[in-house]
């Protein structure tokens, strides 16, 4: 069982931040393509 | 600028030469802290392999504070007349996302190392119950930047608010020393924790840090952008209503 347990929550914390990570990422795309330049001021 | 310059910032839009390298950074500290964490660490006398669920568990907790600190302090920086920015209350609402994840991870880490070290997923004592009040009270605070108005409403709305939940951070900290609960108190502090143990478990926090920079700059930026779409979208009906009342 403590192993199951483990590989859940390694799985679970990393997958859990790579997902959120992907939509971020996607949603980032869908913005910059309705913004000028300029209102990204880092790039 | 030019096409392919464009092409590619819009490929990667919240990305630059620093945030490139704290990606790979990341990648690199999360391959090493896999190994250390799950196969090159030794298991515990007592929790046996249950200790490896630790080194996720404390890091991310420690994290979560640290980011709802950052939210704290940029928040008093945008309340302040003489640093007032959005750019303070984009990174108190960026950080608190990146914490709020943080404390889920840490609420489902301990859970599952609860079910192996105490048989039950969970207990109501001081510190589980006072660690859950606080994601919630995060929770409220993310819903309180999703409310309407101006930009400048929801930061100094959300800044106040933020002010106020981050005074549960001592109630947190230091409940398994105040109610004697369940949980256990300080590991680290008390020197239970040594050798590759105690090295994982700083390879943990390393690795945490970074991402929790990596994340903040990327969605700070994320929500600059859309503050931005926000105003033009306003000036895009401003200019629909005039050219109507024209015609």
């Amino acid at each position: 069982m403590e192993i199951r347990f483990v590989v859940i929550s390694y799985i679970a914390t990393f997958g859990g931040i790579g997902v959120l990570v992907a939509v971020m990422l996607r949603r980032a795309r869908a913005l910059a393509q309705r913004l000028p330049p300029e209102d990204r001021p880092w790039t | 600028m030019t096409a392919s310059t464009t092409q590619e910032t819009v490929r990667r839009p919240t990305g630059t030469p620093l945030t490139r390298a704290l990606g790979i950074a990341t990648l690199i500290g999360l391959a090493w802290f896999v190994a250390f964490g799950l196969f090159l660490s030794p298991d515990d006398v007592v929790q046996k392999k249950g200790v490896r669920i630790l080194y996720l568990h404390v890091p991310s907790a420690w994290l979560a504070y640290l980011a709802f600190i950052v939210t704290a302090i940029s928040s008093a920086a945008y309340l302040s007349k003489r640093t007032r920015s959005l750019t303070w209350d984009r990174l108190a609402g960026a950080s608190a996302e990146v914490g709020v994840l943080f404390m889920g991870i840490t609420l489902l880490t301990g859970s599952l190392w609860g079910r192996i070290s105490w048989g039950v997923y969970w207990v109501w004592d001081s510190r589980v119950t006072t660690t859950a009040f606080l994601f919630v009270t995060y929770l409220g605070y993310l819903a309180v930047r999703g409310l309407g108005g101006t930009h400048h409403q929801r930061a100094r709305r959300s800044a106040v608010v933020a002010l106020l939940s981050v005074l549960e951070i001592p109630l947190v900290h230091f409940s398994v020393e105040w109610w004697r609960p369940l949980h256990q108190q300080e590991s680290i502090a008390n020197g239970k924790l040594s050798g590759l143990m105690l090295f994982s478990l700083f390879v943990g926090v390393i690795v945490f840090t970074l991402m929790y920079v990596w994340l903040v700059l990327h969605r700070q930026r994320l929500l600059a952008m859309q503050d931005a779409l926000d105003d033009h979208g306003l000036e895009f009906a401003i200019a629909e209503r005039r050219e109507e009342a024209v015609f």
